[in-house]
């Protein structure tokens, strides 16, 4: 039993259920009736009020909603799939009203002329846009390969039926172009001009898409025989045959890129300078730290030296300004051991022990022999070393060499 | 004549490496380098005289070298082997190696739970224990080669350098012994 409904109770039932239809139209497959019972906002009246006015269907426990209802939402929504039968519907019905429009000048049917021309603009922009859709969906999301091409097959298909059907349209217009002069009203005329200018620009969409279709099919294709291929290869090299039935040995060794060569990566040394260099020094430093190099090694680089820290090295000089020495004794007239031993030496070197002073006179026996002259007699002396044992020590006699008289 | 690009050093290395710089991976700015104006043509000569030639593929770089060892061609024969075995395994899942799939783990883990083609075929490739780890050995390895790249723990993404693997697949020619024929 179906009750009469009004516009105003069919879009108040909706509303009323909203939340089950959008359950119902999210999951085309039917429902089971008691997963829609168990829902708060669903009771066996309601599900009862529905199913009487045929908004859903009740099958065997299972619930959909109804074809005009999913139709109507797929419509609106521009989603689903892509039909051609709408904007076929409108071309007969335009044809239908033209001729009519032809024999009894009533505006009724000219209203409806204007109807179908906004239908079919509409309609059109409409089928071109969810082809689109689809065709891109289809070949991103699809992951059966064989079923991705039969899709796009089936779209291009759809693609040509709608070129078709523009074709056509196109073929009314301008035929009942004179007619359209004839009628006076500037809506027919804007109608007209923009279902034109709307059939020609879906026109060159659909010839992108086409291209498109081609595209995603080559590509398709392409891939899939490369996929194959791999397959047979594996296949054959399982049986071990890939040496001997395909070139693959030649390909391979033809090949030149670098990946296939296991190389060594490029080694450079560090910089010696960069080390001597304070950078140098942090990284050492830090590397010694992470290797754990200085544990034993607490103390710090030396601080910074005290003023005058040299200046024994500098006394040290002075005692031993040998030179000066030197000259001093050749203005002298005794021996050079006696000279050494006897000189007083200034008050800053301190006094010199025996044994440096003969060292002394060594050096400069050796350093100096050409300013000397090695007599040959031997002199005596006797002294008392540290452990107080009398010594005798023979020495060299050694005199200042004279200036050769010139 | 512009001058050599700044990031030459770095191209060098990756390259040098017999890696890929691919267009759709985290290298896409290096590609975009390469591809500027003439640096294709710069880049080139300038490589040219360390001896690898830099190669242009569809949408990738690489490089080459055109005398080589008699030994690293056997090593180059049988590592192919191997990519045959790798692609074959990818290509026997649902989702195909296409530039820009992208492929988590775990997920192909799972497919070859359910599916004992893929699971022989994944044994036969790798000796770890779990699947997961397989499988992430595996795409550690193309990644390494510059075929896959990680995105993050879990996903991988497919370079355009698969194409370079694709070509060399292609060029394959199989003797038509009137045996099962896949076509």
């Amino acid at each position: 039993m179906k009750h009469p409904l009004s516009i105003r109770d069919l879009v108040n039932l909706l509303y009323q259920s909203r939340d089950v239809i959008e359950l119902l139209f999210g999951s085309k497959d039917s429902v089971n009736k008691a997963e829609i019972l168990a829902r708060d906002d669903m009771s066996d009246e309601k599900l009862e009020k529905l199913v009487s006015y045929e908004i859903i269907h009740e099958n065997n426990q299972t619930i959909g909603l109804d074809d005009r209802i999913v139709t109507f939402i797929e419509e609106f929504l521009e989603i689903g799939e892509v039909t051609t039968s709408f904007i076929n519907d409108n071309i007969q019905s335009l044809n239908e009203n033209l001729k009519y429009y032809r024999i009894d000048s009533n505006t009724r049917f000219l209203r409806n002329i204007k109807r179908s021309l906004k239908k079919i603009s509409s309609t059109t922009s409409r089928e071109v846009m969810k082809l689109h859709k689809n065709i891109d969906d289809t070949y991103k999301n699809q992951d059966n390969y064989l079923i991705k091409l039969q899709e796009l097959d089936k779209y291009k298909a759809k693609r040509d039926d709608i070129i078709n059907l523009i074709k056509e349209s196109e073929q009314i217009i301008s035929e009942a172009q004179g007619f359209f002069n004839t009628v006076i009203d500037a809506e027919l005329n804007s109608i007209v001009s923009d279902l034109r200018y709307v059939l020609v620009r879906n026109r060159d969409y659909l010839s992108e898409i086409q291209s498109q279709i081609i595209d995603y099919i080559n590509r398709i294709q392409y891939q899939a025989a490369i996929y194959k291929k791999i397959q047979r290869l594996k296949e054959l090299k399982d049986y071990e045959e890939l040496k001997y039935k395909t070139n693959f040995i030649d390909v391979v060794t033809g090949t030149r890129a670098l990946m296939f060569q296991r190389r060594n990566p490029l080694k450079a040394r560090v910089s010696l300078d960069l080390l001597y260099s304070d950078r140098g020094y942090t990284i050492t430093r830090k590397l010694a730290g992470k290797l754990n190099l200085l544990r034993n090694h607490q103390q710090k680089p030396a601080g910074r030296m005290e003023d005058g820290f040299d200046a024994n090295m500098l006394e040290e000089s002075t005692s031993l300004n040998i030179d000066s020495l030197v000259e001093k004794f050749m203005d002298s007239r005794s021996d050079l051991f006696q000279f050494v031993i006897n000189y007083k030496f200034p008050d800053k070197v301190g006094t010199l022990s025996l044994e440096k002073r003969i060292s002394l006179y060594v050096g400069i026996t050796i350093d100096y022999d050409h300013k000397l002259s090695i007599s040959g007699k031997l002199g005596k002396m006797d002294y008392v070393n540290e452990k107080k044992q009398k010594l005798k020590l023979g020495y060299a006699i050694i005199k200042p060499a004279r200036k050769p008289v010139s | 004549m512009n001058a050599i690009p700044k990031q030459a050093p770095e191209i060098f290395g990756i390259l040098s490496r017999g890696q890929f710089i691919s267009a759709n991976g985290s290298r896409g700015k290096l590609y975009d380098v390469i591809s500027f104006e003439d640096n294709f043509n710069q880049l080139r000569e300038l490589f040219a005289h360390t001896g690898y030639s830099l190669e242009h593929g569809h949408n990738y770089y690489y490089f080459s070298q055109s005398d080589e060892p008699n030994l690293s061609i056997e090593k180059k024969i049988e590592q192919f082997a191997y990519y045959i075995d790798v692609m074959d395994f990818f290509s026997s899942m649902d989702q195909k190696p296409t530039a820009g799939t992208r492929y988590r783990v775990t997920q192909i883990a799972e497919e070859c739970f359910s599916n004992e083609r893929l699971k022989q075929k994944l044994l036969a490739l790798s000796r770890r224990e779990k699947m997961v780890d397989k499988v992430a050995e595996i795409a550690g390895d193309l990644a390494l080669s510059g075929f896959f790249e990680q995105e993050d723990e879990d996903t991988y993404k497919v370079m355009d350098a698969i194409h370079y693997l694709e070509q060399v697949i292609t060029l394959i020619t199989i003797d038509d012994d009137g045996e099962q024929k896949n076509s």
